[in-house]
């Protein structure tokens, strides 16, 4: 597991951390991104999402769904999520019964 | 629950002698309906008088469906006699692995009485002006006072006009993005002719004996309970529930290059040319060697994507494009390069090999229908730098459970596929271990190129910008992830051979060196030859077990 040099369940924390890594992954990009504005806007593709998604799961150690970055499609509020499922991993596991 | 041996066993002999001119649900009968586009009558009674569907619906709801890696084997028998049989009947889990993956309790009880009933339900997913860009559907379903109502097209539909049900894929959101699609699932009996019309059929050039179909619907109104899933889900769960077919009909088509196999075999060992059996002749026996060698490649992959969808379910979204990449694009060459050694009998739709021409004509579907080939790699391409990356940082040997013959598994659990895997791969992880075993000489050099070959990926793929992973990928980049395939393959043949009972023949060097040598091929077409010894150890077995009637792949199990 990564050890970090911030704490990852800290959403502020996070989200600095987020703004630096999205980056990567939108195309032409000529300033800093803000949490703010819907990732949508800089071009984020289906295809980049999954790579951001695997990326940022990869990373951080914990499930991050494609769909969750369309759910939370700002910065900010994927930050507040991730930080979220962070601090307590198992209320986020609300899944249907096997089949 | 009667086990899989029995049930297997019991479906070989239903469905009889595949080889006996006279056996309504034989070759002859197979080959003689597909004239007709039609598959053949006794073989779809025999299968609907073993209640096959029961095999798709999970033993929670009063079905066989315990274990993907057995159903899979079931339906070879199936596949090896006819693959529009085969497909026309596995396609029943196209439909039903989103209502187990996404339905409510009444939606998984409705689908399971209609297979366990032996109908049919469709799963319209795919339009023609879109093909593999699902997203881009453009099938509508618009809210109006408690109904949906849907227009547009779905085409190229299995059984579209034989289903008592349909699952169908529809955009309930105008602006793009993965929330706007959602899938539905109703009766056949809510298509109002007045509002729907059923296209006619579309005819192919293989798989002629499945119906193809379509509609184009006009205001066509269901109730808002057909909803599968919440709205807005309905590509999220395609992707996730499509994982478990995209493994399962490249793993079943193994039974297509089994067949194809033992008719060139039939063929070659009868054929006497200056003097000898054609069977005899350097290029004709070394293609017979590498075809079995390919095969069992498939089925070894094939035993470890199936079995990992559920020991390690997370993997899903890397195993199922590598199996449809692989697996479809070695199974294709092999049954074309059979055709090369079987002569103009290739080319006969008479006489006892015309089962040949079909398989050929059959197989291709494998790598260009429910995704393409090179789509998968476009799939695969954005989790390579995670996938590569930690591979490198925890490596560790893959589970026994993957690889040997008889192993227990968790649950399957539909609704818990998820849609990447994190770069976790259980195969990817074990490729930097796999020295550390014992293994025979003859192998040792063999594994330690593909483990060099590994490293060199990693290297390779941890070091791309994501940007260069996008749909728009050069085609270099794109041949990295083609490697990964290879890779996960190598490691699938390891494990076999590492968990393979000794004194078995998976437990012996030749058909790993064989193996780990055709795959290596794969990525260099002028790859190593085998060498003679190898090649007389493959030889030596496959010609015992043609005589013993015993299959072809890694389960080595009686055929009718
Ligand atoms: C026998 C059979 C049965 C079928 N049954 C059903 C069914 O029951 N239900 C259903 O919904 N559909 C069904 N289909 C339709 C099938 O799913 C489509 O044929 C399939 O999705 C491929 O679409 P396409 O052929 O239009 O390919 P296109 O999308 O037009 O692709 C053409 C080529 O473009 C390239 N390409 C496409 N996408 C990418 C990418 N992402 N990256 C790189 N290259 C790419 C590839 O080389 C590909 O081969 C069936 C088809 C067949 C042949």
């Amino acid at each position: 597991m990564t050890t970090f040099a911030f704490d990852p369940t800290d959403p502020a924390q996070l989200q600095g951390w987020l703004v630096d890594r999205v980056a990567e992954y939108l195309p032409d990009l000529s300033e800093p991104v803000d949490p703010h504005r819907d990732l949508g806007e800089y071009g984020l593709d289906s295809i980049a999402v999954v790579a951001f998604a695997a990326d940022v799961e990869e990373r951080l150690g914990t499930a991050v769904d494609p769909a969750a970055i369309w759910d939370y499609p700002t910065i900010a509020r994927l930050a507040e999520y991730l930080a979220a499922e962070l601090a307590d991993p198992v209320s986020a596991d609300e899944r249907p019964e096997a089949a | 629950m009667i086990d899989i041996g029995s049930r297997t066993d019991h479906l070989e002999k239903l469905l009889g002698d595949p080889w006996d001119a006279g056996n309504p649900a034989g070759f002859a009968a197979a080959v003689a309906a597909d004239e007709r586009e039609e598959t053949a009558a006794a073989a779809e009674a025999a299968l609907d008088n073993f209640g096959l569907h029961a095999e798709f619906v999970p033993r929670a709801l009063g079905g066989r469906l315990e274990r993907i890696d057995h159903m899979v084997e079931l339906m070879r028998s199936v596949y090896r006699r006819d693959p529009a049989l085969g497909l026309g009947r596995g396609g029943q889990l196209l439909p039903t692995v989103h209502v187990w993956t996404a339905g409510s309790p009444g939606q998984r009880r409705e689908a399971a009485d209609l297979l366990l009933d032996n109908r049919r339900i469709t799963c319209a997913v795919h339009e023609l002006a879109h093909g593999n860009d699902i997203s881009a559907s453009s099938f509508a379903a618009q809210r109006a006072d408690g109904v949906l109502r849907l227009s547009g097209r779905k085409e190229s539909i299995s059984n579209f006009d034989r289903a008592d049900a349909l699952v169908v894929l529809a955009r309930t959101d105008a602006s793009n993005g993965p929330r706007s699609h959602s899938l539905l699932f109703f009766g056949a009996d809510l298509l109002d002719p007045a509002r729907v019309r059923i296209l006619p059929r579309f005819r192919s050039v293989g798989m002629r004996g499945l119906r193809l179909g379509g509609m184009e619907a006009a205001g066509l109104e269901v109730p808002d309970r057909a909803l599968l899933g919440a709205e807005g889900t309905g590509v999220d769960t395609v992707v996730r529930a499509f994982q478990v077919t995209r493994i399962a009909f490249p793993a079943m088509s193994t039974a297509v290059l089994d067949t194809a196999l033992r008719v060139t075999l039939h063929h070659t060992r009868r054929r006497m040319l200056y003097g000898r059996q054609a069977a005899a002749i350097p290029m004709v026996r070394t293609t017979l060697a590498e075809a079995f060698a390919d095969l069992l490649v498939c089925e070894a992959l094939s035993r470890a994507a199936t079995r990992a969808l559920q020991l390690c379910p997370q993997a899903g979204s890397v195993h199922a494009p590598t199996m449809k990449y692989l697996v479809a694009g070695v199974l294709t060459d092999a049954v074309e390069r059979l055709s090369t050694v079987m002569g103009s009998e290739f080319y006969r739709r008479d006489g006892e090999h015309a089962v040949f021409q079909k398989l050929a004509r059959d197989i291709k579907p494998v790598a260009f229908a429910h995704i393409a080939r090179a789509a998968c790699l476009s799939a695969l391409l954005p989790q390579l730098p995670g996938l590569l990356g930690r591979s490198r940082r925890d490596p560790a040997p893959a589970p026994d459970a993957l690889f040997a013959a008889e192993a227990d598994l968790p649950e399957l659990d539909l609704p818990g596929l998820r849609s990447v895997a994190g770069g976790r791969d259980p195969l990817a992880a074990s490729l930097p271990t796999v020295l550390d075993e014992e293994l025979p000489s003859a192998v040792r050099p063999l594994a330690e190129e593909h483990v060099r070959a590994f490293t060199a990926l990693t290297e390779a793929g941890t070091a791309l910008r994501p940007r260069q992973l996008a749909i728009d990928a050069e085609v270099p980049v794109r041949r990295l992830a083609a490697r990964y395939t290879v890779a996960l393959a190598a490691a699938a043949c390891l494990g076999v051979h590492r968990t393979a009972p000794s004194g078995d023949f998976l437990a012996r060097p030749q058909w790993l060196a064989a193996a780990l040598t055709r795959l290596s091929a794969v990525e260099r077409p002028s790859g190593a030859q085998l060498p003679p010894e190898i090649e007389d150890a493959l030889m030596e077995e496959l010609v015992d077990r043609y005589d013993r009637r015993v299959s072809f792949g890694l389960s080595a199990r009686p055929y009718a």
